[in-house]
């Protein structure tokens, strides 16, 4: 079981040994997501530690970025995508500079923290922003996949990555990786949730249901396009996902799919800021629990 | 006055102008800044209003750092400034066009497609370090660069508001630079000692945008000064000294300066900050900036 904020640190950690201009810049929870080795020293050549200033903490990384490095910056994704909005809107998006923000804790899962630490509606600034990659991956196949690519062409991107621990999900690799399965019904799922829907998935087939599934790894409506567009089986898309109802895979989905397409998005509720509690108390208390998402998933595809 | 004598009267003023803007002016030149306020008031007017007020405080603080720094923007290497008080891009623009071999459509300000957006882009101008408008950011973004480009012996030169200094990031990053002892890092603050409202509706209220900001910037750990900050000669001066200095600690400088076009031709308060002139405004400051010296 691994958490994905941590992973991502040690991958970049063995990269920046290898660059000079890598810059890694925490907001002060780096402790949360490997940062930092058992000596308690940051596990990075170049590291600035910017403090419980978010906005500085994103400020700091455009001027580095200027300067014609490649900043890395993280922290929670509540306070990095929300606090920090405005700073990435206009130091990083507008002008295009190659800034990648690793937000943890995305999601509904903040443990006992409460709603101040769950983001459910990160993709969704940052989607209204524009200009911005949005990552969401589910496992450590993820991981590589997002820091290959980031690293080979330096771009603004931002990760998103729950606080909960996870395994790898049996797909192939990809920014859209598919459990090969085809039909007129399909499951679409990122980040986290991604796990929900697999268990689903194993849960139907166990009834005999067998249902094409596909992780969506990168949030673009482009890449979303072109491959419903591939798809040409597709009526019926049941979505999953660990964000809020507005911003998300669901809207994306919405916005670019033909409109003879039926669509149902399986998220946290509408007004919901999320609360102390495990993930799975959460889950079973909104609905999202495995077999309340597999029982919607029957009603529908019966 | 009529409005057939003032279109003659801005017809001539045009005309001094465009004739008088070709040159390439000395930024040490006492009258330099003159010229630089008669750009801000023709063009600033032509766009249809601005930020008067704003552009005209930080003139000899763009002037100063023109004439003791090789910058990027203006010589096309060396330090960086930037502008975080955005909103005074017209004297950016025109010290830029006026006092080098740039030559910037100045009479495009604010329209669209053209480079020179009302807040400065660098993505759509050569000559700009850095976008700047949303108040409060420079700091950060000039620490970020201090950092960066430490090792090639570059400073980085940031003009704040005073105003501006409200925002909290300026805090946190004026927190951080001390920390790390970001001694190539330096802020002036155009002091004009006034903002857009401010408190201005109730005498009994605190009027200062920052009070006790001497104070404030030593408490963060900065060396701080305080000038006049529309002597060319003293803020050049006090530019070489922070080049030089061999503390290893930031510094700002509080500029302190007069929010207005001319000493004589003062507009009510609350449009001090951004403003469109009547005709006979512009042709009163145009007069004054004629003969002012």
């Amino acid at each position: 079981m691994k958490r994905l904020a941590i992973e991502i640190a040690t991958v970049l950690s063995k990269e920046t040994q290898k660059r000079d201009n890598i810059w890694v810049l925490d907001g002060d929870l780096g402790d949360s997501y490997g940062l930092y080795d058992d000596n308690q020293q940051p596990k990075f050549k170049n590291f600035l530690q910017v403090g419980i200033a978010e906005q500085t903490l994103v400020g700091t990384a455009a001027g580095l970025a200027t300067a014609g490095k490649f900043p890395w910056v993280f922290s929670f994704s509540s306070f990095l995508c929300h606090r920090a909005a405005d700073q990435i809107r206009t130091c990083i998006a507008e002008p295009k500079l190659p800034v990648v923000l690793v937000g943890s804790h995305a999601g509904a899962a903040s443990g006992a923290n409460g709603s101040s630490h769950a983001s459910l509606s990160d993709l969704g600034v940052l989607g209204a922003i524009g200009g911005i990659e949005l990552w969401s991956p589910a496992d450590l196949n993820d991981v590589h996949t997002i820091i290959d690519s980031l690293l080979t062409t330096p771009r603004p991107a931002y990760i998103r990555v729950s606080r909960e621990t996870v395994t790898e999900l049996a797909l192939e690799a990809g920014q859209i990786r598919s459990n090969s399965v085809t039909g007129e019904f399909v499951i679409l799922s990122t980040g986290f949730a991604s796990h929900w829907a697999s268990e689903a998935v194993e849960e139907l087939a166990s009834r005999g249901i067998i249902i094409s599934w596909n992780h969506i790894a990168k949030l673009d409506d482009d890449l979303l396009r072109h491959w419903l567009q591939s798809q040409e089986l597709i009526r019926r898309i049941i979505v999953l996902e660990d964000h809020g109802v507005v911003g998300g895979l669901a809207d994306a989905v919405r916005r670019v799919a033909k409109s003879e397409i039926q669509i149902r998005g399986l998220c946290w509720p509408r007004h919901w800021h999320g609360e102390s509690g495990s993930i799975d108390e959460l889950r079973s208390a909104f609905g999202l629990d495995t077999s309340t998402i597999v029982r919607s998933i029957e009603d529908w595809y019966e | 006055m009529n409005t057939r004598i003032l279109s003659k009267m801005r017809e001539q003023d045009t005309i001094d102008n465009l004739t008088t803007f070709s040159e390439s002016l000395d930024p040490k030149e006492p009258d330099t800044a003159r010229r630089i306020r008669q750009a801000i008031l023709e063009y600033l007017h032509r766009a249809g209003g601005g930020h008067f007020g704003s552009c005209s405080s930080c003139v000899e603080i763009i002037l100063a750092l023109f004439s003791s720094r090789q910058l990027e923007c203006r010589d096309g290497r060396g330090d960086r400034l930037l502008l975080s008080k955005g909103h005074a891009s017209m004297t950016l623009y025109a010290a830029l066009s006026l006092t080098s071999s740039k030559s910037l459509p100045l009479d495009s300000i604010g329209s669209f497609a053209s480079p020179l957006q009302g807040h400065p882009d660098f993505r759509r101008c050569d000559s700009i370090d850095f976008s700047f408008g949303s108040l409060g950011q420079g700091l950060a973004v000039g620490l970020g660069l201090a950092i960066g480009l430490q090792s090639e012996g570059i400073h980085i030169w940031v003009v704040l508001g005073d105003g501006e200094c409200q925002e909290g990031m300026i805090w946190e990053a004026a927190m951080l630079a001390a920390r790390y002892r970001v001694y190539n890092l330096h802020v002036i603050v155009d002091a004009n000692d006034e903002q857009e409202c401010g408190w201005a509706h109730d005498p009994n209220i605190e009027q200062s945008p920052v009070p006790g900001d001497a104070e404030k910037w030593k408490a963060f750990g900065w060396q701080t000064y305080e000038a006049n900050g529309h002597d060319i000669k003293v803020m050049s001066q006090w530019i070489q000294d922070s080049v030089n200095n061999d503390t290893d600690m930031p510094s700002v400088m509080l500029a302190r300066t007069r929010k207005t076009l001319t000493e004589f031709a003062v507009l009510p308060r609350f449009r001090n900050h951004h403003t469109q002139l009547t005709e006979a405004e512009y042709s009163l400051i145009a007069n004054v900036l004629r003969v002012e010296k």
